[in-house]
């Protein structure tokens, strides 16, 4: 097909997206720009005010805490609940009886409303009497027992060393939503492949470092670069379950500072311009991600 | 073909579904004024205030309601805000009492005085119906901008009276202390409430298995240190100067009594005491693990429905030597009418149901009905009724002498968050009283110097 | 079966129910709020077994502690009388059913025009595309629903369901991984054969990709029927109301009606329990790529 060819039916065929975007992106976004160059609390005219907002943002304790507390929650996310996500497909792939049975379960979580997942949560999580803990002391103590450490079961979200963490295991068994895609990935790799492989005497490893996870490589990536995007604007399990981020500050992601510049104290130029330089730290960290990792996507179609 | 068949009869299933089930069309009773009302009374509050505006509507033939309800979170912030910004806003909204000033000040809020003239009712004879506080919340800049329709007097103080019992034939009181302990008048000033809190803290062995009060756990961090800075005698805000006084010494002396709990049992003992199901039928105080607190009047519900056979005793709060006795403030919900609204025959429907609500006998009645709470309205006959109950007249009583409420500011919100976060540091020993209290006064001078000077800069 | 393969699969099960426990946990504490007595959430920790009286009885003592309860059915039926559920359930369904529907279709459509199809400039503008995601979007909030407003279409069901006709990136991305994976080989043949691009995408692309479909299909629904915020800001009148704000009208400041909230919760959790245990072979099982032609 000859070029020209191509690039009319290219556009044809993303028209749908172009219509979206002029009709409802461009002109908000410029909307954005424009406001976090001003001080402007949404129902006032907008008064430009050049840098200031962008220059007070760089002193603010709470937009620093912000963006360090949202930079290693997604460090330590993201990995996270990749691994859990494949780590549960894989077992979920496996042919055994009862497989549909168990793969609902473990959707379960990603479909029970959040507000009823964050108390059962904040149950869950309590120092004293939850369930995590009451299983893990007598853990500990065996553990002090035999080494003669004193170690205590953690206070999780009342404890600002733990929050994070209490954080990232609840994100890590929220992964219904990519155990599916992972699931619907291994589906689509070619039996004959696993095949041609068992005959040439392959073991597992072999078989999961050659063959699965290059073939599933497309969806991997695509749930790390949405994952890196959605934790970076991590918001609502941490509105819901440790709102301003207390304790200690240890829980004020990124998000929320925003959103309560924008709603609660009506700066919204102010909220506009961390949102743009979110915006900037984020597409940053994309292209880093998108050239480290081009090599070990393998597209069979031979793709892009 | 089975398939296409099942997804066939589907469809047919849904389309006829959609048909059959459908949204009623709103009145067109064309001689009736519409009144949309947007409400934050969901939960066991939802049925009493459809009842509520039912009789509105039986004795205002000509007006027609529409409620709205809108859970009461920033989510209502960012409903309210598109709102009137793209000039959609509904006739009449629940504005929360401190949150008046601030949308007052951007422009949110119609100004009610004349229209509360034209409806008949003077607003200088208005203001002396109802209790001062609850007054100064709706009023700014010399104009009124809402109307107060539930009083939340707070706080009245409980204690355990059972559990105490206990304690002491436990022999887990010392002798001397329990001689001091007077069962059914509670701890009356501060220094009885820290021999109460030493005797009835109990450890066993490194757990912190109950705890006599926990300072910073009233209804939040920012809220306890309102509660106990007026109870010590301090300020918050000086409206003629237009200052922040979070630091005043009275303030600092507060917050430094709290802190000395928080260094006696280590605070994440106490926050792990205290972390429940972050709802009210899980509390601390219901559950036995905390002997005494502070309760806000939904608080006498709240035990009668989740703890009904707990013996509290009630008092008015405790307060130390030169601080203010009886101490207290109020916070509540009023009404308000958006900016946007023109139309003059809306406008007049819109101030009639809120007068109705605020300030008439049959519209308090109901308004008590709703919440549990207390109208702000002194005629109201409600109270001769509320005399008739011990504790609910222990609460109408700190009303009526009741001289807070928040700051009456448009820097509100974000003053309250730097409280709330003055105090964390604080109790976890991050920061003094004295420098948590200096920055947190400090900031919020900035933010409400800033925003005044812009809206001077404005026509 | 050989011995090796039944440790395996014994071990499998061993792991999974293990598991499984950790992540029923949540729907479980969710049925079991809704059948709890009022007075019975107020211990902590709240027990968490149904048995009638004389059994729950027996069950406390075995156990040492407070762990039976006696159901009640009073939160359901209170909760389903007490706010219209059958009408959200319509407005919710039709929103839902109608952003899978626009979804399916032109997030697909789109992301055939970034993978299968090749001409200059298409990667930047995916990456344009991607990048619209990236900005927060309380900020772009306030000026979208000005148009939306400008359009007469605030208090309508079309600020929710119209963006899905547009395409939505997330899904675009999602089905172009899937697309890209499709070998050059087979649509270069139904090229050559004079197929169109709209007839490879409906003949040859479309039906290669049923799990992405099916995937797409139930996180565009899911998406919808959970939907907050959107419905939130766009819905002026109460009748018109969808699923999850009116579990929202059983919170109130002073206090939750919790047990109705989680009985309407647990109605409204099953259909997609339903949903998804009967589609899953759909995710599971795709065609494989073996060389089928239009």
């Amino acid at each position: 097909m000859n070029r020209s060819k191509e690039w009319r039916a290219g556009l044809l065929f993303i028209s749908p997206f172009l219509v979206g975007f002029t009709l409802f992106t461009i002109y908000p976004v410029a909307a954005s720009i424009y406001y976090s160059f001003c001080d402007f609390d949404m129902v006032r005219s907008a008064r430009p005010v050049g840098l200031a907002n962008y220059a007070n943002l760089l002193k603010d304790e709470r937009f620093l805490r912000g963006l360090w507390n949202t930079a290693v929650f997604t460090a330590f996310t993201v990995p996270a609940t990749m691994l859990t996500a494949l780590a549960l497909a894989l077992l979920l792939n496996m042919k055994l009886k009862g497989q549909a049975f168990y793969r609902t379960l473990f959707f379960l979580p990603s479909i029970v409303p959040v507000v009823a997942s964050s108390v059962l949560w904040l149950w869950l999580l309590n120092p004293d009497y939850g369930l995590l803990n009451t299983l893990l002391r007598p853990v500990l103590e065996a553990v002090n027992a035999a080494a003669g450490t004193a170690l205590r079961p953690p206070g999780w979200l009342v404890d600002p060393d733990y929050t994070k963490a209490a954080l990232v295991l609840m994100s890590a068994w929220g992964v219904g939503g990519s155990l599916i895609l992972y699931l619907a990935a291994l589906g689509d790799v070619p039996v004959q492949l696993y095949e041609a492989a068992e005959i040439d005497g392959a073991g597992a490893w072999h078989k999961a470092r050659h063959i699965t996870l290059p073939m599933i490589s497309p969806v991997l990536f695509f749930t790390l670069i949405m994952g890196l995007i959605g934790t970076l604007q991590y918001f609502s399990q941490a509105w819901i379950m440790t709102p301003n981020g207390q304790p200690g500050d240890a829980t004020l992601f990124y998000a929320l500072y925003l959103f309560a510049n924008a709603f609660l104290y009506l700066r919204m130029g102010y909220a506009s311009a961390q949102a743009w330089i979110l915006f900037v730290v984020i597409v940053a960290a994309t292209v880093a991600v998108f050239r480290t990792t081009r090599r070990f996507v393998h597209y069979g179609g031979e793709g892009t | 073909m089975a398939r296409t068949a099942l997804v066939a009869v589907g469809a047919a299933a849904l389309a006829a579904f959609f048909i059959l089930v459908r949204p009623e069309d709103p009145s067109g009773d064309g001689r009736r004024t519409v009144l949309r009302l947007w409400h934050p009374w969901g939960g066991p509050m939802l049925e009493s205030f459809e009842q509520s505006v039912r009789a509105f509507e039986a004795a205002h033939g000509d007006i027609a309601c529409r409620l709205l309800y809108v859970p009461n979170d920033l989510s209502n912030n960012q409903k309210f805000y598109t709102a009137v910004v793209g000039n959609c806003a509904p006739e009449a909204i629940f504005v929360d009492g401190p949150q008046v000033a601030e949308w007052a000040e951007r422009g949110l809020l119609a100004d009610l005085t004349d229209l509360l003239q034209e409806a008949g009712r003077d607003p200088a004879r208005l203001e002396e119906e109802f209790f001062p506080p609850c007054w100064r919340q709706c009023f700014y800049k010399g104009r009124i901008y809402a109307v107060t329709w539930c009083a939340d007097p707070n706080f009245c103080f409980f204690w355990n009276r059972e559990a105490v019992r206990r304690a002491i034939a436990a022999g887990e009181v010392p002798p001397p202390a329990a001689a001091r302990i007077d069962i059914d008048r509670g701890p009356a000033t501060i220094e009885d409430l820290d021999l109460w809190n030493d005797a009835l803290t109990r450890f066993e062995g490194d757990r912190l298995v109950r705890i006599g009060f926990v300072p910073w756990g009233v209804y939040g961090r920012a809220n306890s240190l309102f509660t106990w800075g007026w109870a010590f005698g301090g300020e918050f805000y000086d409206p003629a100067r237009r200052r922040i006084t979070a630091n005043h010494p009275r303030v600092v002396a507060a917050l430094e009594w709290m802190c000395t709990y928080a260094r006696k049992y280590d605070v994440r003992r106490i926050a792990a005491l205290q972390s429940t199901f972050g709802s009210a039928e899980q509390n601390p105080f219901i559950a036995g693990k905390q002997v005494m607190q502070a309760y806000h009047v939904s608080g006498l519900d709240e035990l009668r429905k989740y703890a009904p056979h707990l013996d509290a005793g009630m008092a008015p709060l405790p307060f130390p030597r030169g601080g203010e006795a009886d101490s207290s403030w109020v916070g509540g919900w009023t009404l308000a009418i958006p900016s946007t609204l023109a139309d003059p025959v809306r406008r007049r429907a819109a101030i009639r149901y809120i007068l109705w609500a605020c300030a008439s006998p049959e519209g308090t009645r109901l308004e008590v009905r709703t919440t549990n709470g207390f109208p702000a309205w002194k005629p109201s006959p409600f109270f001769d009724e509320a005399n008739r109950n011990p504790r609910a007249a222990a609460f109408v009583d700190i009303l009526r002498k009741c001289k807070h409420q928040r700051p009456v500011m448009p820097a509100q919100a974000y003053y309250m968050d730097q409280l709330d976060r003055a105090v964390d540091k604080a109790i976890r020993g991050e920061l003094s009283p004295q420098e948590a209290l200096d920055r947190a006064a400090a900031d919020t001078q900035a933010f409400l110097d800033k925003i005044l000077a812009d809206s001077e800069g404005r026509p | 079966m050989t011995r090796r393969s039944l440790a395996g699969s014994i071990l499998g099960h061993a792991v999974l129910a293990a598991l499984s426990f950790a992540y029923v946990l949540p729907f479980a504490w969710l049925v079991t709020t809704s059948l709890q007595p009022d007075v019975e959430r107020s211990r902590t920790p709240p027990a968490f077994v149904p048995a009638p009286a004389a059994a729950a009885e027996a069950i406390d003592r075995a156990a040492g502690f407070h762990a039976a309860y006696e159901p009640t059915l009073v939160h359901y039926s209170k909760g389903l009388t007490r706010v219209p559920v059958l009408l959200f359930v319509r407005n919710t369904l039709l929103v839902a059913t109608l952003s899978v529907l626009g979804t399916i279709l032109s997030s697909s459509l789109v992301a055939y025009g970034f993978s299968i199809l090749r001409w200059r400039g298409r990667d930047a503008i995916f990456f344009t595309m991607l990048a619209t995601m990236m900005l927060p979007g309380q900020v772009t909030m306030i000026p979208v629903f000005l148009i939306w407003r400008q359009l007469g279409l605030v208090d309508t069901f079309a600020p929710l369901v119209v963006p899905a006709f547009l395409g939505s990136p997330f899904f675009i991305f999602l089905f172009r991984q899937f697309f890209l994976t499709i070998p050059r080989d087979l649509v270069e043949a139904a090229r050559m054969d004079g197929a169109g691009e709209l007839r490879i995408w409906a003949g040859l692309v479309m039906p290669l990709s049923t799990p992405a479909i099916a995937t797409v299909g139930l996180f565009a629904f899911l998406g919808a029927w959970n939907d907050f915020l959107g419905p939130l800001i766009y819905l002026a009148d109460q009748s018109r109301y969808t699923l999850s704000l009116g579990l929202a009208m059983f919170r109130t400041q002073y206090g939750n009606e919790y047990g109705q909230m989680m009985a309407v919760a647990t109605l409204m959790v099953i259909p997609i329990i339903v949903l998804f245990f009967f589609a899953q072979k759909t995710f599971i099982q795709g065609i494989k790529t073996s060389g089928m032609k239009v």
